[in-house]
């Protein structure tokens, strides 16, 4: 029966990914499917995985970071910034700093003082927004060719590769990783097994600030500049992608990272097959939304009916 | 059939391929007080929550007063006088006793859709008393009561609907020796009553002294039933397991046996708390020492006090051989200590996590190598290791903990402190919730481990467990020391609770 539960686990992206894809082959008629749309699907998943790479370790120990939205637009404005005034070399440094230390004060606060994470995240969101909104009223910041440059699907590809290589050895791999599933699945064994939950949750929001940080610098070379809507509602697509891909809400053992790289292009797939076949960018939303919740709740209800012995 | 209050026949109930029950026949007249025996996984608390309406049984038929009694949820049960107190914990940590203790009963309370918080908490302190149930909190939040404080007002909570039959699901295993009297209080008053009681227990010699007829359970079906009179534990333990065990539970030695070096030095001792204060005691290599005392004494403080969990006020712990001074559990762990909590769902393992993952995070740092590699192979040899070593019974190391029984997840979370290399361990209550073969399984591992040289501090409800592993026993009366007894002569269970009172 447990055995069971696990393999549908394991199964259930796999499965959504190719109802899709059947679906829409046959509704587009195999448009879905051309070299160009393909692309499209590939660019558009590829900032909402860098981004998810980070935040995955945060979801793992069952916590909440919802401030990539905001924070992609203030990272994305000081690279952009220095980028243009001093040299393009400074974009990542300068916007992987930024990440850092949005990701530290959310760290330190949930951790120092017990603040639950969605609230500190929540505020952070709220407030990075705003700074993002005051730094632009009194000047226009575009990004420089070089920046422009990186979008592409080369340097994609690789960054994808690198930080996916990285992200995953750190999550399966490695002792850090595996604690940061451990407190996932129960926070007071980790302390009675003497470990510094507190550290292993500080460095997992400042690793999710820094990758939102690189995501920034590929945000700003897809839009050729920063503006203060730059981002907006960008937390809740990766928040998506790694539901929808089958990661448990709650965190822990089963957070894995291949489930991240099947539910960002499962979203771009949804909403692109959708507007092929002439859907209005309402009901595209509405459909997201519908599905998301059917894909939850399948998780859940498989889980529940497993666990009543 | 008049006398017979409760008749339950041919009951079944499958899990999966699991058959929790099998055609069980069970008959408790009024006035009598029925044990359930039988090993962890016999079918014991399936039968109770199927008598108490919360799992449906799949084939049989139940009676009360001769009248058919199908209950389809514990509601329906109350309105035939059966109710029941569950092993885990029901109840919600935020609301307080009174409250937790009319849950889903308000409506005599309620006025125009508003609760008179006040009559209920009359109510309540009435159910207490009617009972003597003895002194618990019944305004402030269940979450910051002790275990044995929710444990009460869970009874009386089965209590307030005032039942003819009451099941009590491992209740005594929460309760500490005092308290414990309650129980013997009730049962006199239910059988002088004509009412019945269904008692599951793993204290064997519990059920012998308050039952009167114990019905013996094994792999869901019943073995017999028997007046308690006639039975001597080791039957009963025989019936159980079904076949001979031999030797005893204990060890058979009668004087102290550990070596002079000091492991752990702890001096003046004393939580901010001030649950535990000024306590002293040197714990010596291959030494079993023993901490009891009554509920309140704070036994289970010292324990996670020790090991850095709580807060301390002053005075030191200190590591003889590297004279390192212990304040965080990291500090405990770097020193070859370990702890294991009282609370073993809760702050042991994780339950939903697999029997692998659980195994192998306290010794993470072992198998991992250069740039924080963690390997693989190293983890499942680890595993599999303490697997075979501690005979889990489960149907891999994939298995997700949280379906196995008490006896089999306590092997996992002592095996994965054990099969590191450890100079001292505390364990708080090493036997709680673990049935008799596994109870004397862990009592042969301690004692293993004491042979190699670990130090052992060993906090216990129970006398009779101290009695028979320790070397010294430390008794503790009213978060203080009260004294420190030798293995030997006057080591028995009159002298300790002479010092404990």
């Amino acid at each position: 029966m447990i055995n069971i539960k696990s393999k549908i686990n394991k199964v259930m992206p796999f499965v959504i990914i190719v109802i899709l894809l059947v679906v829409f082959t046959i509704a587009t008629k195999g448009k879905i499917f051309s070299f160009s749309n393909l692309l499209t699907i590939f660019n558009q998943s590829v900032i909402t995985i860098i981004s998810g790479l980070g935040m995955i370790f945060v979801v793992a120990i069952g916590g909440t970071d919802i401030t990539h939205g905001s924070l992609v637009a203030v990272a994305g404005v000081f690279a952009a910034m220095a980028a243009s005034n001093v040299s393009s070399i400074l974009a990542f440094p300068v916007a992987i700093l930024v990440g850092l230390v949005s990701g530290g004060i959310l760290g330190i606060i949930n951790t120092k003082f017990k603040v639950p994470s969605f609230m500190v995240s929540l505020a952070l969101l709220i407030g990075l927004r705003a700074y993002a909104t005051w730094l632009l009223t009194t000047q226009v910041v575009f990004s420089t060719s070089w920046i422009s440059s990186l979008d592409n699907f080369t340097p994609k590809i690789m960054t994808l590769v690198i930080l996916g290589a990285a992200s995953g050895y750190l999550l399966k791999y490695t002792r850090f990783g595996a604690y940061c599933k451990a407190i996932g699945e129960n926070e007071k064994t980790m302390i009675f097994t003497g470990i510094n939950t507190d550290r292993i949750k500080l460095f997992a929001f400042i690793i999710s600030g820094a990758m939102a940080g690189i995501a920034s610098v590929f945000t700003l070379a897809r839009l050729g500049g920063a503006s203060n809507t730059m981002g907006s509602g960008f937390e809740m697509r990766v928040m998506m992608a790694m539901f929808i891909g089958g990661i448990p809400v709650s965190g822990g053992m089963n957070t894995k990272l291949y489930k991240l790289f099947l539910g960002a292009p499962m979203i771009v797939l949804l909403e692109n097959g959708l507007v092929i076949c002439g859907a209005s960018g309402g009901l595209t939303q509405l459909i997201r939304g519908i599905v998301l919740l059917l894909v939850v709740y399948i998780t859940v209800a498989v889980e529940k009916k497993t666990e009543v012995q | 059939m008049q006398k017979d209050l409760l008749c339950i026949e041919q009951i079944c109930k499958s899990f999966g391929p699991t058959k929790a029950n099998r055609n069980v026949d069970l008959t408790v007249s009024k006035g009598e007080i029925r044990g359930l025996a039988g090993e962890n996984g016999s079918g014991k608390s399936t039968l109770a929550s199927i008598i108490c309406g919360i799992q449906r049984p799949d084939s049989g038929q139940m009676f009360v007063n001769g009248e058919k009694y199908a209950p389809a949820s514990p509601q329906e049960a109350a309105k035939y006088n059966v109710s029941m107190v569950v092993q885990e914990l029901g109840v919600i940590p935020m609301l307080t006793g009174a409250v937790n203790m009319f849950l889903g009963k308000m409506e005599p309370f309620t006025k125009a859709g508003i609760v008179n918080l006040r009559e209920v908490e009359h109510r309540a302190q009435e159910v207490l008393n009617h009972w003597e149930l003895g002194k618990v909190p019944l305004n402030c939040p269940m979450g910051e009561m002790s275990i044995e404080q929710r444990k009460i007002i869970e009874l009386g909570r089965a209590l307030a609907t005032d039942p003819d039959i009451l099941v009590l699901d491992e209740i005594t295993q929460a309760l500490s020796h005092d308290t414990k009297q309650i129980i013997y209080t009730l049962k006199n008053r239910f059988q002088k009553e004509g009412r019945s009681m269904v008692i599951i227990t793993h204290d064997l010699e519990e059920a012998l002294e308050i039952c009167e007829t114990v019905t013996v359970l094994r792999d869901g079906e019943v073995v017999d039933t028997v007046e308690s009179k006639k039975l001597t534990l080791d039957m009963l333990k025989q019936m159980m397991i079904g076949r001979e065990i031999s030797g005893g539970y204990y060890r058979e030695d009668n004087s102290p046996d550990y070596e002079q070096d000091v492991v752990l030095n702890v001096e003046n001792f004393t939580l901010k708390g001030g649950q535990v204060s000024d306590i002293s005691f040197k714990l010596h290599k291959s030494e079993i020492l023993a901490v009891c005392g009554l509920s309140d004494a704070g036994i289970h403080s010292l324990g996670s006090g020790l090991f850095g969990i709580d807060k301390r006020a002053s005075g030191s712990v200190k590591v003889v051989q590297t004279g390192y001074v212990l304040n965080r559990p990291q500090d405990a762990i770097k020193n070859g200590g370990a702890y294991l909590s009282k609370n073993r769902d809760e702050e042991g393992l994780m339950l939903y996590a697999t029997i692998q993952d659980n195994l192998f995070i306290p010794s993470a740092k072992e198998c991992s190598g250069k740039f924080g590699f963690l390997s693989p192979k190293k983890i499942n040899e680890l595993a599999t290791k303490t697997y075979e070593e501690f005979n889990v019974k489960a149907t891999g190391l994939n298995q997700v903990i949280s379906h196995l029984s008490g006896g089999n997840k306590q092997k996992i979370n002592l095996g994965r402190w054990l099969t590191k290399d450890l100079k001292f361990i505390i364990l708080d209550c090493p036997t709680r919730g673990v049935d008799a073969g596994v109870k004397a399984y862990i009592y042969q591992v301690i004692l293993e481990a004491k042979e190699e040289g670990l130090a052992i501090l060993l906090i216990t409800d129970e006398l009779t467990e101290a009695l028979g592993m320790a070397d010294r026993i430390l008794v503790m009366k009213e978060s203080r020391e009260a004294t420190i007894l030798e293995r030997g002569s006057d080591f028995n269970e009159h002298t300790i609770i002479e010092v404990m009172l």
